[in-house]
């Protein structure tokens, strides 16, 4: 049980690498919790557990783009999300030491950047409200993360050295 | 709009920027799935970006627990979620315990009945289990579902339901039969063409591929109310019915004498003949009468290997029906001593499709059903049944029966009793089991 929560936060971005959309891939992980719940008995602990909850909830994936292929464009064709869910689940492995490295990161940042950060990602966040809040244009704001986003990314490489990837 | 062979390298950070705060529109998702499917080498920087995204999101829900604007709250339809922000905050056990008791699902439905394979993601249920949320998938046969409000839910295959919560399930496509206890009042079936909120009655249901959406009341009221029809809403009574599609609307009883009848469109839907089946076309060695296996009358259609692909068709008149549904049923088999080879793709299928003026102008959809395939027992005849839209400007309709032997010289098949019926009749997919 405590296993899968502390897998939430590699799934939500495992889905969301598949399926783009927030609130489907929220959807998504629900329905997935639900499995991997209810077949908490057939994880085969030779395995790591985020590979064998990533596989559950691309089997999710898949089942939600059937269901819903008539309502929404399924955009992936069949090799690039297996190539995707590949290199994601890779990633998905080396979750909790990324999120350590993270918030080691996170103190690195100059006080106005950890600020910008801190509001887009609050749980009311969103760069269309910085927009509103702060005159400026939601294109301007979305570069400005970006460029803390990957300055974030570099510095967690390099804490974890050559397994960051 | 074109992108360049090797698109500025600038174009799909901003793009995945875009992505990432949630300012990218559908054009712009083109174009980056575009781009991720022609470069390889980008594929890991989208994979990183997105997960540094989620992680980031997370270490900020610092103990909100229904936060976000997008977020629903415990109490929804899906009827938990998880609180991420307790996992950030002091405490894993705790966390974990609140988030066990939390999450724990609650079933909103029993399966109760089921003569097919019923699935929900993925799993196969039984008969007793409990069912939570999310879609369960029928594809042939007949299921039973009793919600925890009372309703009674008749699945008929093939069919998708999305089990919403003990009051509400959504069909995306298929057949039900929904019985409503007065005490269950209020009851709704969505569908895409429509919302069917019961009053304490039994009714059916059936929504076609396209979404459109046939409602037939046998018992009390129901209230329907059509999507794209704004302002309308319909309280239908016993024998009572309405078919919605495209924002259209169209109300008929079910007590109309001149509706009694349900004319079969088909010539020659059993093979009598004389001679070859009249009105069908297309006979040779492969495709023939035969006296052997019949299930009514003298003689059914064989179908015998060799041939490839082989295939018999006909073509009805459609005009007065176009825009309307219809209900199509086949009885195939295999011949027990040489029946279709396990683990080929031998199958028989039926298609139709639908022409305007000439056989040059295809119109709607093309539909096609599996009448048998090596899976299916060799012991006696099987029965499909199923609707399909006869599209607006349909004048011909073209029914093609398909033998395909996946290339090898054995496999048997007979078809018998064939039929294509509007759906505008007192016929009930109900009351006409299975065979």
């Amino acid at each position: 049980m405590e296993r899968i929560a502390a897998s939430q936060k590699v799934l939500v971005g495992y889905i969301r690498t598949l399926v783009m959309d927030v609130d489907d891939a929220d959807d998504i992980l629900q329905e997935t919790n639900v499995v991997l719940w209810r077949r908490a008995g057939e994880y085969d602990p030779s395995m790591k557990f985020t590979t064998w909850a990533c596989g559950v909830a691309k089997r999710q994936v898949l089942a939600w783009a059937r269901d819903r292929g008539r309502d929404r464009h399924l955009f992936l064709d069949a090799a690039l999300l297996d190539d995707l869910a590949e290199r994601a689940t890779a990633q998905a492995d080396l979750g909790e030491a990324r999120a350590a490295a993270l918030r080691l990161c996170l103190a690195k940042l100059t006080d106005h950047q950890r600020q910008l950060i801190r509001q887009r990602y609050h749980p009311q966040g969103s760069v269309q409200r910085m927009a509103e809040l702060s005159g400026r244009s939601t294109n301007a704001l979305s570069v400005a993360l970006n460029r803390i986003r990957r300055k974030l990314q570099e510095c967690i490489t390099h804490t974890m050295g050559s397994a960051g990837g | 709009m074109s992108h360049a062979a090797s698109p500025h390298p600038d174009r799909f950070e901003s793009l995945l920027a875009a992505l990432i705060d949630r300012t990218l529109d559908a054009a712009g998702r083109t174009n980056l799935t575009a781009m991720l499917r022609d470069d390889p080498a980008k594929r890991d920087a989208y994979v990183a970006l997105m997960q540094l995204d989620a992680l980031l999101e997370w270490e900020h829900a610092d103990g909100h627990a229904a936060s976000s604007a997008r977020s629903r709250t415990i109490m929804s339809q899906r009827q938990w979620r998880p609180l991420r922000g307790l996992a950030a905050a002091a405490g894993v056990l705790l966390a974990v315990g609140v988030f066990v008791y939390m999450q724990r699902p609650v079933p909103i439905a029993r399966l109760t009945r089921a003569t097919a394979s019923i699935t929900q993601r993925d799993a196969a249920l039984a008969v007793g289990d409990d069912l939570y949320a999310g879609y369960v998938h029928l594809p042939e046969g007949q299921a039973e579902i009793a919600f925890a409000s009372g309703a009674i839910v008749t699945l008929i295959g093939p069919c998708d339901l999305d089990l919403r919560d003990p009051r509400a399930a959504r069909l995306s496509q298929g057949h039900l039969s929904v019985h409503v206890p007065h005490q269950a009042a209020g009851f709704a079936i969505e569908t895409p063409a429509a919302r069917c909120v019961d009053l304490g009655t039994r009714f059916n249901v059936d929504v076609t591929p396209t979404g459109a959406t046939q409602v037939r009341v046998w018992e009390g009221r129901v209230r329907v109310h059509p999507h794209d029809v704004s302002g309308t809403v319909m309280e239908l009574t016993a024998m009572d019915a309405v078919l919605v599609r495209e924002g259209q609307v169209r109300q008929w009883s079910l007590a109309d004498p001149s509706a009694e009848e349900p004319q079969e469109l088909l010539r020659d839907p059993g093979f009598e003949g004389p001679g070859d089946a009249r009105g069908w076309a297309g006979f040779n060695d492969h495709v023939r009468r035969t006296t052997d296996h019949v299930r009514t009358g003298k003689s059914a259609l064989l179908f015998t290997s060799g041939g490839g692909v082989v295939t018999a068709w006909q073509s009805v008149d459609v005009h007065s029906l176009a825009g309307s549904m219809a209900i199509f049923e086949a009885y195939a088999r295999h011949d027990a001593d040489d029946p279709l080879a396990a683990d080929s793709a031998q199958s028989l299928s039926v298609r139709i499709r639908f022409f305007a003026e000439s056989r040059a102008h295809a119109v709607g959809r093309n539909v096609e059903f599996t009448l048998l395939s090596p899976k299916d027992a060799a012991d006696d005849y099987r029965w499909t049944r199923d609707v399909f839209d006869i599209p607006p400007g349909a004048q011909e309709m073209l029914i093609s029966l398909i033998y395909r032997d996946g290339g090898k010289s054995t496999g048997r098949a007979y078809l018998d009793d064939l039929s294509i019926k509007p759906a505008q009749s007192t016929e009930s997919l109900q009351r006409s089991n299975g065979s």
